[in-house]
C-alpha cells in the first residue's frame, strides 16, 4: 500500500495568556457553532491527598456547587442549564475540573459564576453529610458492585504502589467515613488559587474578547502560596508483582501493566511519542499485533486492549486488559501475551504496523476537534500536568517524526519482566465456591 | 473592576448576584440554522445529508431496519449477521478489512438494537482517503462472506455477551422488564437472541437474512461533512446500488402489555439496581410526543430534576435516578432508574412511585416545565454543533419519521406546550396500576428511608 497524504489540519494554533495573579489562561478558537467551552482546571487531584485522605479531591467538587457568595446552593447548576449550558465537573489524579458548553454570548455570566466559587465557596456543615452520603452512594454503586471496578482498583494498587496514583479518585470507603467539613475547607484554602488553576477555553470567541471577560472576573482573586508538591515517581527498585482475584461477576481474564514515564517524565520528545505509539501497535484496532496473534488467527482470547495515559505529573502505565475465550485459564493467556509482547520487544515494529499506528492516533487527534469541549479538555490535562498547552500544536508534528527504531527503543527499554504487574480474574460463580 | 461587596441584597432566585447576568434576556436563544438535504435514492433508501466544511472529516450512518425484532425464527439472525459483517467479505478477510481500514486512519463503528442495526464510518475527508474507506465500507455491508469458522467464533462471543449482560445489575433490570412487560412478543426478547436460535443458525441462514435485512430500501444514510451535496448524492447511490434491493422489514403487531408485577433479582452485590417501567403507547413522532419527553425531563433528568431532587439532593440516598421515554414501533414505556443501598430497595420504590403518581395527577409546574425547554435546547444546540451528534441526530429523526422540519421546529413546538399538555398526556398514557418493579441485588432485611434533614 502507497503512503497517502493526510488532510491539512484547519488553524490549530492554542493562544495563551498569565495574569499577574498566576491564572493562566487558554483559547483555542473555533468558529463552526456560535458555543464556547470554558473549563476551569485545577491543578490538584488524588494523587495529591496524603495517606488516610484518599477521596478529599473528589468529594471537594461535590461541594462546590453548594453556594458562593453571590450564587446560593444548587444554583450554579440550574443557571447553567437555563442558559442552555451543560455543567459538569470530574476529578481526575492530577486535576479537578470544571467544564461548562454554553451558548457563547452567555459567556461572561458562566466566567462571573466561577470566579465567584474559585474566591468564595461557601462549604458549610449543614450539605456536607449529605453529599458525603452521596459520594458514598457513587462509590457503592461504581466500584463496590461493580467487580471490574474492584479488579482494576486492586490492580492499580499493586501497579503504582505507594506513588499517589494507586489510590482511587473517588477514595476508600474507610477514608470516606472520617472525611470532615473542615478537611473539605482546608483543602480548597490549600489549592484553590489562581495560581494553581489553568482557564482552558475553545470554542466561539477570540483572544481579545477573552481576556476582557477574564480580565473583569478573575484578576482581583489574589495568589497564594502553595505548599511543595511531590511527583508520583515509580518504585525505585520494581519488581514483577502477581495477583489473582476471583469474585462474582468478574469475567476470566488477565490485566497486564508496565511502570514507564509519561508524557512529563520521558527523557525525550522521541521516547514520549514511541511510548504513545505502542498502544496502538499492540492493542488497539483489530489490526493491531496482539488482536490480529490472539483473537483472530487463534483464538486465545475474546478480545484484548489496551491503554495509557501519557498527560500525568509522574509516570505512567502501559495497560493491557484481556478476557479469555472458553477453556482458556487466566494464567495461559498472560503467558502468550507475555510471550508476544516480548517478541514484539526484541524487534522493532514493521513499517506497516507503525504507520497504521500513526494514522490512526493522528485520526483520532483530528476527530476529537469535533467537539469543543474534548479541546478544552486536551488543554486542561496538558496544562494540569506541567506542560504548555501552546506545544499541542506540535505533537502532529512529533508523532510523524518517530521512527520504528525508537519505537523499538521505548519497547525495549520499559516492557520488561521487572515492570510487569500482573491480576488474574476469575468469574466465581457464588460466595461459598 | 468589580466589587464583590457592592451587589443588591435582592439576588434574582435565577442568577443569584451574578452582575453580568442582569438586564439580559436569558431566555433568548440562538435559533437552530442546520440545512438539512434529504432525498430518496432510486433503490427506495432515504438520505438526509448536512455540509460542514470546518473540519475536514466524514461521517456516514446506515441504519438499517435490521434489528433483532426481525429474526421471529431463530433468535439471534439478527444479531449474527450483523457481528458478522466485518469477518470477511466476498473479496476481502477480515484481516484486510481491518488492516486496511485502519491505515487509512478510518473508524467504524456498529450498533444493533430491537429495531436497527446502525454501521457506521468516520473518515477523513481527502479523497485519498474517503475513497478506498468508503468502497470497504460498501464490501462489507453488501457482500460479506459468512464464514463456518467465523460464524463459530461470533457464536461463542455472543453467548458470552449475552452471559456478561444478565450479570450487569442495571441491564439485568431492564432485561427483566422488557420480558415481563413484553412476554410472547418480540420485546420480551430483549437480548436478541436464545441459546437455540443461536445454535442453529447457519451460514445459508444468514446469508438468507442479509438479502432481505441489508436491502436498500430497508436503509435510512445520513452523511455529515466535509463534502458537497453532489459528492453526498454520490456517496449515497453508490451505497444503495450495492445492496440486495427490493425488500422492507416487516411491520411488528402491537405489543399487549402484561400486567403489573414486582420482581426481584437475587445475585450478589453491595449495591441495588431498582426499575420502575410503565408501558406507554405513542410513536415519537406523534404531535404530543414532546410533552412526554418533558416530562421526562422535569421528573428525571439533569441534576435539578424533580426525583434527583427528592433522592439525591433531600436524601442524599443515591448518585443518580433517571428516567427516560423509549418508543418503540408497537409500543414502548416509560422507566425510572436508580441505585440504592439493598436495605432501602422498597422504601425507595414507594417513594419513587409516590413522586410518579403526584406527577401524573398534578403534572409540572411552570418554572419547572421552563427548566425543561432550557435543558432541552440547550442539548440541541450542543447536538447540532458536532458533526458525530448530528449525524447520530438525524439518523434518529429519520428512524422516528419526524416531520422535514423537525430540527428547526423542535425549540418552538416545545415553548408550546403548557403544563397542563404535559399533565394530559402522561394522564392518557401512563397506568401506574400496569407497573413492572425489578430490583436485582442482594436479599437484605428492608429498612424505612432514613429521615430527611432538609
Amino acid at each position: 500500500m502507497t503512503e497517502r497524504p493526510s488532510p491539512p489540519t484547519p488553524a490549530s494554533r492554542v493562544s495563551a495568556f498569565t495574569f499577574a495573579n498566576g491564572l493562566r489562561v487558554c483559547l483555542r478558537e473555533d468558529h463552526r457553532a456560535p458555543l464556547v467551552s470554558v473549563q476551569l482546571w485545577y491543578h490538584v487531584g488524588s494523587s495529591y491527598e496524603p495517606e488516610g485522605h484518599t477521596g478529599l479531591s473528589h468529594a471537594l467538587e461535590h461541594l462546590l456547587f453548594e453556594g458562593s457568595s453571590k450564587l446560593a446552593g444548587g444554583q450554579y447548576s440550574s443557571l447553567m442549564t437555563h442558559l442552555g449550558g451543560e455543567a459538569n465537573a470530574f476529578t481526575l489524579p492530577d486535576a479537578t475540573a470544571f467544564p461548562l458548553t454554553l451558548p457563547a454570548n452567555r459567556l461572561e455570566i458562566a466566567l462571573e459564576a466561577m470566579a465567584d466559587i474559585m474566591a468564595s465557596a461557601t462549604l458549610s456543615d449543614a450539605p456536607f453529610a449529605r453529599e458525603l452520603a452521596v459520594v458514598m452512594a457513587e462509590r457503592r454503586e461504581d466500584i463496590d458492585n461493580d467487580a471490574w471496578s474492584q479488579a482494576l482498583e486492586h490492580h492499580l494498587l499493586l501497579a503504582y504502589d505507594n506513588s499517589g496514583y494507586g489510590t482511587p479518585v473517588i477514595g476508600y470507603k474507610t477514608d470516606l467515613g472520617h472525611m470532615t467539613p473542615a478537611a473539605a475547607r482546608t483543602w480548597y484554602q490549600t489549592w484553590y488559587h489562581p495560581n494553581n488553576a489553568t482557564l482552558a477555553v475553545a470554542g466561539d470567541i477570540t483572544v481579545g474578547q477573552l481576556q476582557t471577560l477574564v480580565t473583569r472576573h478573575f484578576a482581583a482573586i489574589p495568589a497564594h502560596r502553595l505548599p511543595a508538591r511531590q511527583i508520583p515517581v515509580e518504585p525505585s527498585s520494581l519488581v514483577r508483582r502477581v495477583q489473582t482475584l476471583r469474585q462474582h461477576g468478574l469475567r476470566t481474564g488477565v490485566i497486564i501493566s508496565f511502570n514507564l514515564p509519561s508524557q512529563c517524565t520521558a527523557r525525550s520528545d522521541s521516547q514520549a511519542y514511541g511510548l504513545r505509539l505502542l498502544p496502538q501497535i499492540l492493542a488497539q484496532g483489530q489490526a493491531s499485533i496482539l488482536q490480529r496473534l490472539l483473537v483472530r488467527d487463534e483464538p486465545v482470547l475474546q478480545g484484548v486492549w489496551s491503554d495509557y495515559e501519557p498527560w500525568q505529573r509522574g509516570d505512567s502505565l502501559l495497560t493491557f486488559y484481556a478476557f479469555c475465550s472458553p477453556q482458556v485459564a487466566p494464567e495461559a493467556a498472560a503467558e502468550r501475551l507475555l510471550m508476544e509482547i516480548e517478541a514484539f520487544r526484541q524487534s522493532a515494529p514493521s513499517k506497516e504496523d507503525l504507520q497504521r499506528a500513526k494514522a490512526r492516533l493522528l485520526a483520532e487527534q483530528l476527530f476529537d476537534r469535533d467537539d469543543i469541549s474534548k479541546q478544552a479538555e486536551a488543554i486542561g490535562k496538558q496544562a494540569a500536568c506541567g506542560l504548555d498547552p501552546v506545544a499541542l500544536e506540535d505533537e502532529r508534528h512529533a508523532i510523524e517524526a518517530v521512527t520504528a527504531e525508537q519505537v523499538g527503543l521505548a519497547a525495549y527499554d520499559f516492557l520488561t519482566e521487572s515492570r510487569t504487574t500482573i491480576t488474574f480474574t476469575h468469574h466465581k460463580e457464588s460466595a461459598d465456591e | 473592576m468589580n466589587d464583590s461587596n457592592s451587589y443588591p441584597a435582592a439576588d434574582s432566585p435565577v442568577h443569584g448576584g451574578l452582575v453580568s447576568a442582569q438586564g439580559v434576556d436569558l431566555d433568548l436563544f440562538e435559533p437552530i440554522d442546520t440545512q438539512v438535504k434529504a432525498w430518496t435514492t432510486d433503490s427506495g433508501t432515504a438520505v438526509k445529508f448536512v455540509e460542514a466544511r470546518g473540519l475536514p472529516i466524514v461521517d456516514i450512518v446506515l441504519q438499517f431496519r435490521a434489528g433483532t425484532t426481525q429474526d421471529t425464527v431463530l433468535p439471534g439472525l439478527a444479531s449474527l449477521a450483523f457481528y458478522m459483517l466485518d469477518e470477511g467479505s466476498q473479496q476481502h478477510t477480515a484481516t484486510q478489512q481491518a488492516e486496511q481500514l485502519e491505515r487509512l486512519g478510518a473508524v467504524m463503528e456498529k450498533q444493533i438494537r430491537l429495531e436497527h442495526a446502525t454501521l457506521s464510518l468516520r473518515s477523513l475527508s481527502t479523497e485519498a482517503l474517503l475513497d478506498p474507506a468508503l468502497a470497504l465500507f460498501i464490501d462489507l455491508v453488501a457482500r460479506p462472506a459468512f464464514t463456518a469458522d467465523a460464524l463459530a467464533k461470533i457464536k461463542s462471543q455472543l453467548l458470552r455477551h449475552n452471559a456478561s449482560r444478565e450479570h450487569h445489575p442495571r441491564l439485568r433490570a431492564r432485561s427483566e422488564a422488557f420480558r415481563h412487560m413484553f412476554s410472547g412478543h418480540q420485546y420480551g426478547n430483549p437480548l436478541g437472541s436464545t441459546q437455540q436460535g443461536i445454535d442453529q443458525a447457519t451460514p445459508e441462514d444468514l446469508r438468507r437474512f442479509h438479502q432481505r435485512a441489508y436491502c436498500a430500501s430497508n436503509l435510512d444514510i445520513v452523511v455529515v461533512g466535509d463534502l458537497s451535496l453532489a459528492q453526498a448524492q454520490a456517496v449515497s447511490q453508490q451505497i444503495s446500488q450495492a445492496l440486495p434491493q427490493g425488500w422492507s422489514a416487516i411491520e411488528l403487531p402491537a405489543a399487549a402489555p402484561a400486567a403489573g408485577a414486582t420482581l426481584n433479582v437475587e445475585q450478589p452485590g453491595a449495591s441495588t439496581a431498582v426499575l420502575i417501567a410503565s408501558p406507554m403507547n405513542m410513536p415519537a413522532n406523534h404531535p404530543q410526543y414532546p410533552a412526554l419527553v418533558l416530562a421526562s425531563e422535569v421528573l428525571g433528568s439533569g441534576i435539578a430534576s424533580r426525583l434527583m431532587n427528592e433522592l439525591r439532593h433531600r436524601r442524599g440516598l443515591t448518585y443518580g435516578i433517571y428516567t427516560r421515554v423509549n418508543a418503540l414501533s408497537a409500543g414502548g414505556l416509560f422507566s425510572a432508574e436508580w441505585d440504592i443501598a439493598p436495605e432501602y430497595v422498597e422504601g425507595s420504590q414507594v417513594l419513587v412511585e409516590t413522586l410518579l403518581r403526584e406527577f401524573i395527577e398534578q403534572g409540572p409546574t411552570q418554572a419547572e416545565l421552563q427548566v425543561a425547554r432550557k435543558q432541552l435546547a440547550g442539548q440541541l444546540l450542543r447536538d447540532v454543533a458536532q458533526n458525530k451528534l448530528l449525524a447520530a441526530l438525524l439518523t434518529q429523526i429519520n428512524h422516528q419519521r419526524q416531520p422535514a422540519d423537525f430540527l428547526d421546529s423542535y425549540i418552538e413546538r416545545l415553548a408550546r406546550l403548557t403544563p397542563a399538555d404535559v399533565r394530559a398526556v402522561m394522564q392518557r398514557q401512563l397506568d401506574l396500576s400496569q407497573a413492572v418493579r425489578v430490583s436485582v441485588g442482594p436479599p437484605t432485611e428492608q429498612q424505612p428511608l432514613p429521615a430527611t434533614d432538609q
